[in-house]
């Protein structure tokens, strides 16, 4: 019976975990983070490229989430909803920090790349690795906010048009179009490495 | 289709969203045109290349990190809540504090305003006598001495045509 339950609740939706949680279920809400936070601080990661702050920005996403979570409208997709608000932190963040201009290149340096082993790796893959993440990031920075919004979500989260669009409020042939314009100006930006 | 045209056509060509009319004239410009060609590929390859931007691994501790910060963030709204509550409370009970001050020092003041009258009429009697009497003894004092000029005369004043009319009977 016990399996039943743990199988039941393994296969609950997002809806309606969001639907317990709204009644103020919090096992129902560390179900909802369990399956979207690496997806979370990765997009926040894209944005900053700060591995550093990513996480606690993608808490920040979790966070707002949660304190709204009684505002939730079981009509909009979980996950279109927590990357709306993803979004909309990632481009506060970002300009905040383009004011503040607050992280050095050479921290920035040091806080590119995964927080993978990388002590086992060969350094001259970790050093290619780190200047390759660092031009995609610039590269990907220098592209209008819808683009790269787009491409993001597109390339590294694997949404669907459909849900990109409601992400960014547009249509799915505008998410197309934003792509396509992104993709060609990143040929430009990234001949080096093609 | 021109070279513009089929460049923007790429991503359609790509998601298989053209028309088979379209498709083929697609295919058959990029068998014809090298330039258009070199950029479906690098279309392509700039795709694959942002793989090379690698996820990052995260914490294992998110989650219960994410519950702390919760519980944190709670107590410090709890505290904002409480001293709100406590001020009201504070400003009520002040209030009142105040009102009664104000009514004891008005009844205090009262009181010994009171106190103080009675005081002075009691005081301001035995001055009085004492006036009075002091009164008597100069008048006394003074009708004595003036008698060498003759008997006092205690008549009440007159007026100023009597005394005229008495002058002249006189």
């Amino acid at each position: 019976m016990q399996t039943f339950v743990s199988l039941s609740r393994t296969m609950e939706s997002d809806i309606e975990l969001m639907l317990r949680a709204k009644t103020g279920d919090d096992s129902a809400f560390t179900e909802l983070m369990r399956r979207h936070y690496k997806g979370v601080v990765n997009y926040v990661y894209r944005f900053t490229n700060d591995r550093a702050n990513s996480e606690d920005l993608a808490q920040e996403v979790f966070l707002r989430v949660y304190r709204s979570v009684k505002r939730y409208n079981p009509q909009a997709k979980f996950s279109t909803w927590l990357y709306k608000i993803a979004t909309n932190l990632c481009i506060t963040e970002v300009k905040s920090r383009n004011k503040k201009q607050s992280v050095s290149l050479d921290e920035m340096q040091e806080n590119t790349g995964d927080l993978g082993d990388s002590k086992s790796e060969d350094p001259s893959d970790l050093t290619f690795r780190r200047e390759i993440g660092t031009a995609i990031f610039e590269a990907l920075r220098s592209l209008p906010e819808r683009e790269r919004v787009a491409i993001i979500l597109c390339k590294y989260q694997d949404l669907p048009y459909e849900e990109v669009a409601e992400v960014i409020g547009c249509t799915i042939g505008a998410v197309k179009t934003y792509v396509h314009r992104g993709r060609m100006k990143l040929i430009e930006k990234l001949k080096t490495y093609l | 289709m021109g070279c513009e045209k089929i460049k923007e056509l790429i991503l359609h060509y790509s998601e298989g969203d053209l028309n088979q009319s379209d498709k083929l004239e697609f295919e058959k410009h990029l068998k014809e045109c090298k330039e258009c060609n070199i950029y479906f590929e690098q279309s392509h390859k700039v795709w694959n290349l942002l793989d090379n931007w690698h996820t990052v691994q995260t914490k294992n501790d998110f989650i219960p990190r994410f519950w702390d910060r919760v519980t944190t963030e709670d107590k410090k709204k709890v505290n904002v809540f409480d001293f709100f509550r406590n001020l009201r409370v504070n400003l009520v009970s002040g209030g009142v504090g105040v009102i009664i001050l104000i009514l004891v020092v008005f009844l205090v003041n009262i009181l010994v305003s009171h106190r103080e009258n009675i005081v002075f009429t009691e005081e301001d009697r035995s001055d009085e006598e004492l006036l009075i009497e002091f009164d008597r003894s100069i008048t006394k004092e003074t009708a004595e001495s003036l008698e060498i000029y003759g008997p006092w005369d205690v008549r009440e004043p007159q007026s100023n045509d009597e005394e005229i009319e008495e002058n002249k009977g006189g």
